[in-house]
This record gives C-alpha cells, structure tokens and sequence, in this order.
C-alpha cells in the first residue's frame, strides 16, 4: 500500500471505523512510513481539538429580538396581503389574519382557563373567576363578517382578563406591597397600549396594524396577569422561592 | 465509534402538542420550541459563522425560517432534527452567498479534488489551539466546514450528515477527508 492509496481509510482509522484487513493493511504501510505516522498524529489532534470546543450560550435577548422581528414580520404581511388582494376583496382578503387572531385567542383562553382551575383551592372565595373563562372558547360560532370575528376574539381575551384580575383583586393582599407596585406599573403600560390602538381602531376600523398591535398588548397583559394570579398562589402556599422565580421572570 | 447527538425518533407528542399550538398562533407555544433548541443550534451557527456577531443573526434567520415552515414539518423526524436540518442549509446558503460567486468556484473546485500532501510545514507537533483551530475552521470553503463541524464538532455521523445536506454517504467522507487535510495545512503553516 502507498502513501496516495491510504486516503479516506486514514480517517476511519482515525474516527475508529476501520476494521478487519483494511486496518491491518493501513496499520502495516504506518508501521514503515514516518510520514504517514506523522499526518495521523496530527489528524487524531485535530479531532481531539474539535471535540473539546467550548460551547457557547445563544444572547441572552435571542427570544426578544426574534419575538420582535415575528412581529415585524406579521404586520408587513398582513399590509402586504392588504396591497395584494385589493381587487378581491370582501371577507376572504382578510379571513386569514382574523382567523389567526380568534385562533390565538382561543389558544390563551383555554390555557388561561387552565390557569384559573389550578389556582382554585378549597379555600378560594367562589368559584366566578374559572366560570368566566371560556372553556369552550376553541368551538366559536360560524361568523359571516371579519368584524364579528375580530370582535369574537376580543371578547375572548375580555373574558379572560376579567377573571384573572379578579382573581388578583382578592389575592394581591398577599403580595409585598412594592412588587404589587411594580406590577401594577407594567400594567399601566401595557393598558395605555390597549387604549392607543383601541382610539386607533376605532378612527380606522381595516387598520390592521392597530388590530395586531391591539391583540398583542391583549396577549401581553394575560400573560402578566397569569403569572401575577401564579404569584399570588406561590404566597398563599408560603412558597417564597416559587414566588421568587416569578418575580425574577416578571422583570427579566 | 462516536456517539449521534441527534435523534433518530419521529415527533414525539411534546412536539406533535408544541407545532399544532405554534400553527393556531401560540406564540408562547414557539418560545418554547426556541428555548428548548436554540442552544444547539446557535453552536451550529456559531462555528458555521465563524463569530458571534453573524451567530446572532443567522439563529433569528433559522427560527424566522422555521416559523415561516412549521405548516411544512411533516413529523417523520423529530421536531429538533428538522430544525437542525433546515440550520445547516440556511447556514450553508448565507456562507456561500457572502463567500460571493470567486469562493464558490473555488469550493466546487476544492471538492473535486484537493491536492493532497503527505508531508506539512511547521514544527514536529501541530499545535491545535482553541483560538487557532476556530480560525482555521473559519479558512475553510463551506462544504468543507459544514461536513468538518458537524462531524468532529458536533458528533453527527456520515449518514446523517448526508441525509441533512442531501449528499452521499461517501461525499460526506470526502469532505471531512479534503476539511482535515487542509486544516492540517492551515495550522502547520501557522506553527
């Protein structure tokens, strides 16, 4: 065997591939070339080296950059589904995006839903906050219009966010006054969004970027709502380092 | 023989519950597709990239992608190793295109063959540093780089190397062979 014939079989010695007489063959012509020593020395080096390469940790604000670009992303589509369809018109030029929406809000209110029924303990004041999530919310009725459909979507979330701040209202009691403080600030925030694309909906009712701006400050304040209902739980069970890791995922 | 990180199991329900939840516009759904896979395929990034700046770029490229296809993943291979797959092209495809049509040419010469030399410059023992072994992987044509990272790097097996880039069991052998060679060319000549 020459040095030109060793070629691949040098590597499957090297990955521990090579078996039966190919490797006796590849082993003898080693045993007499310097060369060929030399090149598999350094191809097991190479190797170890690649192995041994750090791992590194993705940015910590990987998910708020792509979230954010997600929504870019949605809003030029549904402009530009806009801008294409025009001549079409009527339901089917917009069917998709509401039909997105109710589905998302359909998604939400069932976890909200989820949500109440674990935060209901024996010693809960009643049973109203769970009765008014919609539990059925996925099976909407047939609705002939994108208004209606829209409008069906809100409603979810309405319903969803009455019974979490309910439950929040009978609960925040038992959270430290300044993290209550800071909770309710985010909320602020998250309300003078609703109200923005609410006042901008209402002067254009197509407007379809108020409409996505206008679900996502919706989704946003149930999931601040779900974990501040997780808050006010983790305190009634005296668990102060469930209550921690709440806090700490409020403010990251 | 190593050890597949990869998973050879179709979608399993986690999966199956996660896609159908992203589909009906759950973005939380998504978020947890992105917490559980990122980690993985930002080191796959990372080395195909050469660096953290394009790293970053190229890991909101594969999941804005993956978004975009979810309605295409069909569930005969897991839900990670259908990312990881659409990674590694997405990867190739944008190290190509910044590599312009010149790095091209000359990839497409390199793997129909390297010239091969028994013998190198530098001292007795080649000196395979974190830092200089990363740099020579950046020196590398991207066919080359893809088959060496994620063979030596990440631990995936020929087969599986050849069903992600859509090449034979044997060019994958091929191109770590030609990737080896000349990182052995690139470290030597360095000392």
């Amino acid at each position: 065997m020459s040095c030109e014939e060793l070629g691949i079989q040098l590597d499957d010695l090297v990955d521990g591939t090579l078996a039966g007489e190919a490797r006796e063959r590849v082993e003898a012509h080693l045993r007499t070339c310097t060369a060929c020593r030399a090149t598999l020395a350094d191809l097991r080096r190479i190797r170890e080296g690649a192995r041994s390469l750090p791992r590194v940790e993705p940015p910590a604000d990987g998910w708020a950059k792509l979230s954010a670009a997600l929504d870019a992303e949605a809003a030029r589509g549904r402009k530009a589904a806009v801008v294409a369809r025009p001549a079409r018109g009527g339901v089917f030029a917009t069917w998709r995006p509401a039909w997105g929406i109710l589905a998302a809000a359909a998604v939400l209110a069932i976890a909200v839903a989820t949500t109440l029924v674990l935060y209901r303990t024996p010693s809960a004041p009643d049973d109203r906050a769970a009765g008014t999530a919609p539990a059925n919310a996925a099976t909407a009725d047939l609705v002939s219009t994108v208004e209606m459909e829209l409008q069906l979507a809100d409603q979810h979330y309405q319903n969803a966010i009455a019974g979490l701040e309910q439950v929040w209202r009978e609960g925040q009691g038992t959270v430290d006054p300044q993290t209550a403080a800071v909770l309710q600030k985010n909320m602020g925030i998250i309300d003078q969004a609703v109200r923005e694309s609410r006042e901008a909906l209402n002067a254009q009712p197509a407007n379809e970027v108020a409409q996505t701006t206008l679900f996502e400050a919706l989704r946003r304040k149930v999931d601040l709502l779900k974990d501040m209902v997780a808050l006010v739980n983790e305190m009634r069970k005296g668990n102060q380092a469930g209550a921690a890791q709440i806090v700490g995922g409020i403010e990251r | 023989m190593t050890k597949s990180p990869s998973n050879p199991v179709g979608m399993t329900g986690g999966d199956r519950e996660l896609v159908a939840r992203c589909l009906a516009g759950d973005r939380d759904a998504f978020e947890g597709i992105y917490r559980q896979h990122a980690g993985r395929l930002y080191n796959l990034a990372w080395r195909m990239a050469s660096g953290a700046n394009d790293a970053d770029d190229l890991l909101q490229e594969i999941f804005l992608q993956a978004y975009q296809k979810l309605g295409s993943y069909k569930g005969d291979a897991s839900l990670g190793t259908w990312l990881y797959r659409l990674a590694v092209n997405l990867c190739l495809d944008r190290l190509r295109s910044r590599q312009g049509r010149m790095a091209q040419l000359t990839d497409s010469i390199d793997e129909e063959g390297a010239p091969e030399l028994a013998s190198r410059e530098g001292p007795a023992e080649l000196n395979v540093t974190r830092i200089a072994l990363e740099e020579a992987i950046g020196e590398l044509p991207p066919s080359y780089r893809a088959a060496f990272v994620l063979h030596d790097v990440e631990g995936y097996q020929h087969d599986e190397i050849a069903r992600m880039l859509d090449i034979s069991e044997g060019s994958s052998k091929s191109l770590l062979h030609k990737a080896r060679r000349k990182l052995r060319g690139v470290l030597g000549a360095r000392g």
